[in-house]
């Protein structure tokens, strides 16, 4: 081993330090620092050599969701549910059944005279984030989180439907803060003009007096395609 | 700055104690900085908050192996953040082409602070300003896409048009003149 010669040791830190060193080469040089001092020394030398140039990079918050989540993996909070976790088998049943649906539709479409409609609605923040994607197929809707959604392990978010006559808002439904979720379009809905989507928050499992009870968060236009 | 690196050293200390309000402030007074960090390398914001979280998780578990040979507070904290987005960075084979280095990638993201936060790395920043600055062009740019982006040699290669070996000539011989005048 050539390990005494200070030079390729350097060489070997900095590539280490960089990235530069890939594989095996990197576990061997990982190995060679557990049980070589001047190996282990002269990789913390250059990384105190090069890390102030980190100084240089303006710093930059990370969203302020992140230290929960930290708090959340040292198990010092209880995680976010990950909405309704027994019903994963159920979430996939419904997928498969909305699938075949769908691929009925598809294979029916020819054969109608009118294409089904769609109505589709991006619910977003006032500097245009879109925080979910919204669409209602017959009496499914279809609603997908985007990474924009702030994650809220101690309130859900409600989805609203404001009827165009003016009558107290009808509850669509919770919306997930991740991933996809279909939720059935509810009865009390069926047949009544929508005048907008509206979203507020909510204590978990909902608003329970059947009104929005927190703040308004959102609202959204609905656009029929 | 010396006072700095004394308050980091006391909430690191403080938090392989397992004092939770002192790793909270050292989150809240160093997260910025190793969020750029992370951020640079993997430029995407999911991945280099999945890098942070993971940062954090390591530096509350591995307080206690910090001492002063490792550096200062600052240098070992971005080091564990460093490593663990090249980790990222290689399994999911991130490709030059899917970077765009010109782009600032500060607007990724909001709420920026500006340099200048006394956080325990400033007298020695002065000092690699210095000496960086005496290195020549092409030597300080391959250095930087190095540290900053995690470009490998080759990726640099397509980013300056220059070949493989003149590129690691040029990261050797301008580290080797940076150690030289570093430890002068």
């Amino acid at each position: 081993m050539k390990y005494q010669d200070q030079d390729l040791l350097d060489a070997l830190a900095v590539d280490f330090i960089l990235g530069a060193m890939k594989g095996s080469a990197r576990k061997r040089f990982q190995r060679l620092m557990m049980v070589n001092t001047n190996a282990r020394k002269t990789v913390w030398r250059w990384e105190q050599h090069l890390n102030p140039l980190a100084e240089s990079l303006p710093a930059t918050m990370p969203d302020k969701t992140l230290w929960l989540r930290i708090q959340q993996r040292l198990g010092w909070v209880a995680p976010v549910m990950p909405s309704k976790p027994a019903s994963t088998t159920r979430y996939w049943l419904t997928l498969a059944t909305a699938a075949s649906l769908l691929l009925t539709v598809v294979m029916l479409r020819p054969m109608l005279h009118q294409p089904a409609s769609q109505d589709i609605a991006v619910i977003q923040t006032a500097d245009a984030k879109a925080w979910w994607l919204v669409s209602k197929v017959q009496h499914q809707l279809q609603v997908k989180a985007t990474a924009a959604v702030t994650l809220d392990g101690q309130h859900d978010y409600e989805l609203w439907m404001l009827p165009a006559d003016g009558q107290a808002p009808i509850s669509l439904g919770l919306l997930p803060q991740q991933g996809e979720r279909l939720m059935p379009w509810p009865v009390a809905a069926d047949g009544i003009a929508i005048a907008a989507l509206a979203v507020s928050r909510e204590p978990l499992g909902g608003s329970t007096t059947g009104a929005p009870t927190g703040p308004v968060l959102f609202t959204a236009e609905v656009v029929t395609l | 700055m010396e006072q700095s690196q004394q308050h980091l050293l006391q909430l690191l200390y403080a938090t392989a104690q397992g004092n939770k309000q002192a790793f909270e402030q050292l989150y809240q007074v160093t997260s910025g900085k190793l969020f750029s960090v992370s951020l640079h390398l993997l430029r995407r914001t999911d991945w280099a908050e999945d890098v942070l979280q993971d940062a954090y998780v390591r530096i509350w578990h591995n307080a206690a192996d910090y001492h002063a040979e490792k550096g200062s507070v600052m240098s070992w904290m971005i080091s564990i953040t460093r490593y663990r987005a090249l980790d990222l960075l290689k399994s999911r084979r991130v490709k030059a082409e899917h970077l765009d280095i010109s782009e600032p990638v500060n607007d990724l993201c909001g709420d920026e602070i500006q340099p200048g936060e006394a956080i325990g790395l400033v007298r020695e920043k002065v000092k690699l300003d210095d000496c960086m600055q005496g290195l020549t062009e092409e030597h300080r740019q391959s250095i930087q896409l190095a540290y900053f982006n995690g470009l490998s040699h080759q990726e640099i290669t397509q980013h300056t048009g220059s070949a493989l070996g003149t590129v690691k000539s040029w990261i050797r011989r301008g580290l080797t003149q940076l150690k030289r005048c570093l430890e002068a």
